[in-house]
């Protein structure tokens, strides 16, 4: 029975991954508390009538301030639409 | 699909009645812009209308190449849309283009979301008849 060795590049990789990781996760606790998060939060709740006309805050968020998200969101959609209409037919095609 | 007895009367009468009130609601659920988050919800209902029509009700094929174009059209004026509006500099000042602006963008949403989900079901189902 065989153990299986791991090499030298492989632990190298995982430690470089895992540090990354943990990198990242503290870069991200360290801006949690940043100050701007309140002040976007007050400013949608304080100016989104006057600025959009819209009944709702997140109405106004999703359909005027963040625009780009649901813009995006659709064309995500038509691509995954053109990769399930290419896959399927050319697979039509060659069977 | 070939085992679906396709014209049960049992599943075309509980489709016919249930016809209505999915369109119904999903146009509701399209149109009321005052709260968040409806169009993707709206088209899938619709979609639901698309696929329920063609395995329940037996009527012929849909034309997915027609669909496929109008669903790039409708990205594109999804995107040309609110460009042209928001950045424009009418947003504050003109309530009655922000209602329109709001509903069309909610419409165009949905009929993405339901031509979307029409497109995909029916690619797996006509692949699926093929074998």
């Amino acid at each position: 029975m065989k153990i299986p060795v791991i090499g030298l590049r492989t632990a190298v990789a995982v430690i470089l991954v895992a540090c990354c990781a943990g990198g990242l996760g503290w870069f991200g606790m360290l801006h949690e508390n940043n100050a701007a998060t309140p002040v976007i939060y007050h400013y949608y709740q304080r100016y989104f009538y006057e600025e959009t006309e819209t009944r709702n805050a997140v109405t106004a968020i999703l359909l005027t301030y963040r625009m780009y998200d649901t813009i995006f969101e659709a064309a995500i959609l038509l691509c995954s639409v053109i990769g399930i209409a290419h896959f399927l037919r050319s697979d039509i095609k060659t069977t | 699909m070939s085992e679906v007895d396709r014209d049960s009367g049992i599943v075309q009468s509980t489709v016919g009645l249930l016809y209505p009130f999915i369109a119904v609601f999903s146009v509701y659920l399209m149109l009321n812009h005052t709260t968040p988050g409806g169009g993707f919800q709206g088209g899938s209902m619709f979609a639901a209308l698309f696929i329920i029509r063609v395995l329940g009700l037996s009527v012929g094929e849909l034309k997915v190449e027609a669909l496929y174009r109008l669903e790039k059209l409708l990205v594109v004026f999804l995107a040309l849309i609110p460009i042209i509006v928001l950045f424009s500099g009418l947003m504050p000042r003109t309530p009655l283009l922000i209602s329109w602006y709001l509903k069309s963008v909610e419409i165009l949403i949905g009929v993405n979301v339901s031509i979307g989900l029409t497109i995909v079901v029916f690619r797996f189902v006509f692949y699926t008849q093929e074998d």
